[in-house]
């Protein structure tokens, strides 16, 4: 009798080096009896051991024995085996018996573990049709080079990857190899996915590191997100590879907010426009929000006016929640004007600086206040606006801006036409419990998107 | 040059219902005087009506805020001085000028609108104004249109004052039915919109080219028209009767309609000029105060002021510039 643990070791590796279609044997003497372990490769190259507890029938003979299953060698874990075990044993000139006293299935898979890949594993991506060839631009399903063969346990690669909005299922990061059939062009060969994870990200570009945990098993790091089983099956995930990206344009979300009256009321409209905020961060495009505050005009020389005030403008979410945040605790002068609100003023500055061109625009206005009047109005005795501006053609001039979508989150006692049009698209009230999910959907800020199930890699 | 005074007391007594303006009506009128007709010198003789002056005139100009109501009846002995420079024959080939000062004491009562009402006949405070306008010269009566239009109590506020007067006058032998005073009706708060527009619509409305602020006023001739008006669309409808009862029981000859605004039009604060967009130049704050929105330039205050002194004491009766 010869061996330890470490022979076993090196023989498996030896073992799985060699290991080719038609796999090897090896067996387990022990105790309680006998036991051989069938070892494959899968169609990925991965060897994948199959168990199998010898009954009485198949210890009938010696000879029958290696026959069924010409083992490569025979571990024994026990001095003591069972007789009919022991009779199983070879000769002198057989194949070798080590004793080993770990379980051999121990041994299998660590020598598993870190034997080499024998066929290189890739990640799925998107990629388009470059320009000059059939079908430019048209989105494809392909994989991107992980690890080569040869590579073992252990070996890491980075990847700058780029996500799509896509819905709610996320994106799927699937590790494969090829069906690598000499007939068949690299491009053409079957990809054949032996692990698919999926996590909802947010668009934009992200850098992941794959490491080789060990034949068959791929860690995915540096996500901002963590990976979990994915809901869908490979099949479903490459019927939904869409041809073409739809429109799914940035949207610019314009947050107007009046800050007449006590903090209480200010506050609420605050609160609101930050939920608003929060839901259309999730809804699965990129956002750009800005934040202007107006106040009334002062309506005598000796009160001061308020100008129109930029919180931000094209800033991402956190810093428009900031900007908001910034406006709370003002102290209303008590010669402020209460009756109505620069609203007019503020539709003309933005109506001024406001384009598609960063995204299509969603205005969304909190307050209660009418505008001020562009001239006398004897029926509402509201104080004109110091500059003559008719809040009728400002707001014009915004709704003609492709896509542009007008929400209005309303104080209880709000008055003037002015808000029926701002609130054209959806309107709520400030302090009743608002169904922020619904109201941003009426904007079209969760509009659902189009599925687009892996990343694309540039 | 000589120099001689005159001097005169015509009292002059203000009527009109709460919050038609009376006390801003007498706030501004040392402005309008200062502004207007400078020869005129607005001053007192007595620490309460300094009091009362100074008070009104600081809170107007430099406060932007409105007198506050008055309680009871505050009487104010003003005094009204201008100089006159005459020149007169005093011989055959020889003539003389020399300056004249007149001065006029203005007794000004501005009884609070409360006592002026027909429930509050028999009181001390009700004896003493019907008393003060019996035996005034001049009545400033101030119509506030605005107040009618929501309230229309002018009426009722009026007429029983001027049955008071009437039995009073009617001790007196060879009294003809008709009070002797000189009345000067004043339309006020021309700046509100729904006067402004009245006017406009009515096309009263006077523009004088030259005038720095860009400011119409309502010429007297008018005033009754535009008064007539605005007395249709009161409340209840009684309003026109005002007019008429002061028609009935005062010498038509010594009654006189002007359309007034104690604080003037609001100036646009970058053009420097009234905007007809926008007129009205006092705005009512959370508390339920007012407050001059511009510089405060009266429209139409010194005028009946003056007519009623200068009817009162025809030396001072000097054509202004």
């Amino acid at each position: 009798m010869i061996g330890d643990d470490e022979k076993v070791h090196g023989a498996l590796c030896d073992e799985l080096a060699r290991l080719n279609g038609t796999g090897f044997t090896v067996a387990e003497f022990g105790a309680t009896g006998a036991t051989v372990f069938r070892v494959r490769r899968d169609e990925h190259g991965t060897p994948q051991p199959k168990l199998r507890r010898l009954t009485a029938a198949d210890l009938a003979g010696h000879d029958a024995f290696y026959r069924a299953y010409a083992p490569a060698f025979i571990a024994t874990t026990s001095a003591g085996l069972p007789a009919e075990v022991s009779e199983l044993l070879p000769g002198a000139d057989g194949v070798p018996v080590y004793d080993c006293p770990t379980p051999l299935e121990t041994h299998l898979l660590a020598a598993i573990r870190d034997s080499p890949l024998v066929l290189g594993y890739e990640l799925a991506v998107l990629k388009r049709v470059p320009a000059g060839r059939s079908g430019a631009g048209r989105i494809y399903l392909s994989g991107h080079h992980l690890f080569p063969p040869g590579v073992r346990r252990g070996d890491r690669v980075k990847v700058m990857v780029r996500c799509e909005p896509t819905d709610g299922d996320g994106t799927a990061f699937a590790v494969l190899t090829r069906d690598q059939r000499p007939d068949v062009a690299p491009n053409s060969q079957e990809l054949r996915p032996f692990q698919i994870q999926s996590a909802v990200l947010p668009a934009g570009s992200h850098e992941l590191t794959a490491v080789l945990d060990r034949p068959g098993h791929v860690l995915l790091e540096g996500l901002p997100a963590q990976l979990g089983t994915s809901a869908r099956s490979w099949n479903e995930l490459c019927s939904l590879v869409p041809q073409q990206l739809a429109a799914q344009d940035p949207v610019h979300l314009v947050c107007l907010i009046e800050v007449c009256g006590g903090d209480q009321d200010l506050r609420l409209r605050i609160d609101r426009l930050e939920e608003l905020i929060s839901e259309a961060e999730t809804g699965a495009r990129q956002l750009l929000v800005s934040v202007i505050a107006y106040g009334p005009h002062a309506v005598a020389w000796s009160v001061t006016e308020e100008p129109i005030a930029v919180q931000a403008w094209l800033a991402s979410s956190a810093e428009a929640v900031a900007g908001l945040r910034r406006l709370a605790g003002r102290r209303p002068d008590e010669r402020e004007y209460r009756r109505a609100a620069q609203l007019e003023c503020a539709l003309r500055e933005i109506a001024a600086h406001l384009t598609d061109d960063y995204g299509r625009p969603v205005l969304v206005t909190a307050g209660g206040r009418p505008a001020h009047p562009r001239a006398l109005d004897t029926d509402t005795l509201l104080i004109p606006c110091p500059d003559w501006v008719n809040w009728v053609p400002e707001f014009n001039r915004l709704a003609v801006l492709p896509g542009i979508a007008f929400g209005a989150l309303r104080d209880r006692r709000w008055r003037g036409d002015i808000w029926q049009a701002l609130g054209r698209d959806a309107r709520a009230t400030v302090d009743d419990a608002v169904n922020m999910t619904d109201f941003a959907a009426d904007l079209g800020l969760l509009q659902v998107a189009q599925p687009v199930p892996f990343p694309f890699i540039d | 040059m000589t120099d001689a005074t005159s001097r005169s007391e015509p009292g002059i007594a203000m009527l009109g219902a709460t919050g038609s303006g009376k006390s801003t009506f007498l706030g501004a009128l040392q402005i309008a005087f200062t502004l207007q007709a400078r020869d005129w010198r607005l001053w007192w003789r007595d620490a309460a009506s300094r009091e009362a002056l100074i008070g009104m005139n600081t809170a107007l100009v430099s406060e932007g805020k409105f007198p506050l109501p008055t309680s009871g009846i505050d009487t104010f002995d003003w005094i009204l001085r201008r100089e006159v420079e005459r020149t007169e024959r005093t011989g055959w080939f020889r003539t003389q000028t020399f300056t004249e000062s007149v001065e006029v004491t203005l007794k000004l009562a501005d009884p609070s609108g409360e006592i002026t009402g027909s429930g509050q006949q028999g009181g001390d405070p009700r004896e003493r104004l019907v008393e003060h306008l019996t035996t005034s010269q001049g009545i400033l009566y101030m119509f506030d249109p605005i107040r009618e239009h929501k309230d229309g109590d002018a009426y009722d506020k009026t007429y029983s004052l001027v049955m008071d007067m009437i039995t009073e006058a009617a001790r007196e032998p060879g009294f003809d039915g008709k009070l002797p005073h000189h009345v000067a009706i004043c339309v006020t708060k021309l700046d509100d919109p729904r006067v402004f527009k009245t006017a406009a619509e009515l096309d009263v409305l006077d523009w004088d080219e030259d005038h720095p602020l860009g400011f119409p006023r309502v010429l007297d001739s008018d005033a009754r028209v535009l008064l007539d008006k605005l007395c249709e669309i009161s409340r209840n409808g009684n309003a026109d009767v005002v007019p008429k009862l002061f028609e009935q029981y005062f010498h038509a000859g010594r009654i006189r309609y002007y359309v007034t605004s104690s604080v003037g039009f609001m100036v646009n604060k970058r053009t420097r000029r009234l905007d007809v967009r926008d007129t009205e130049n006092v705005y009512r704050m959370a508390s339920g105060r007012s407050l001059v929105r511009s510089p405060v330039h009266p429209v139409n205050v010194v005028e009946p002021v003056r007519w009623l002194v200068e009817r009162s004491v025809p030396s001072a009766r000097v054509p202004l510039p």
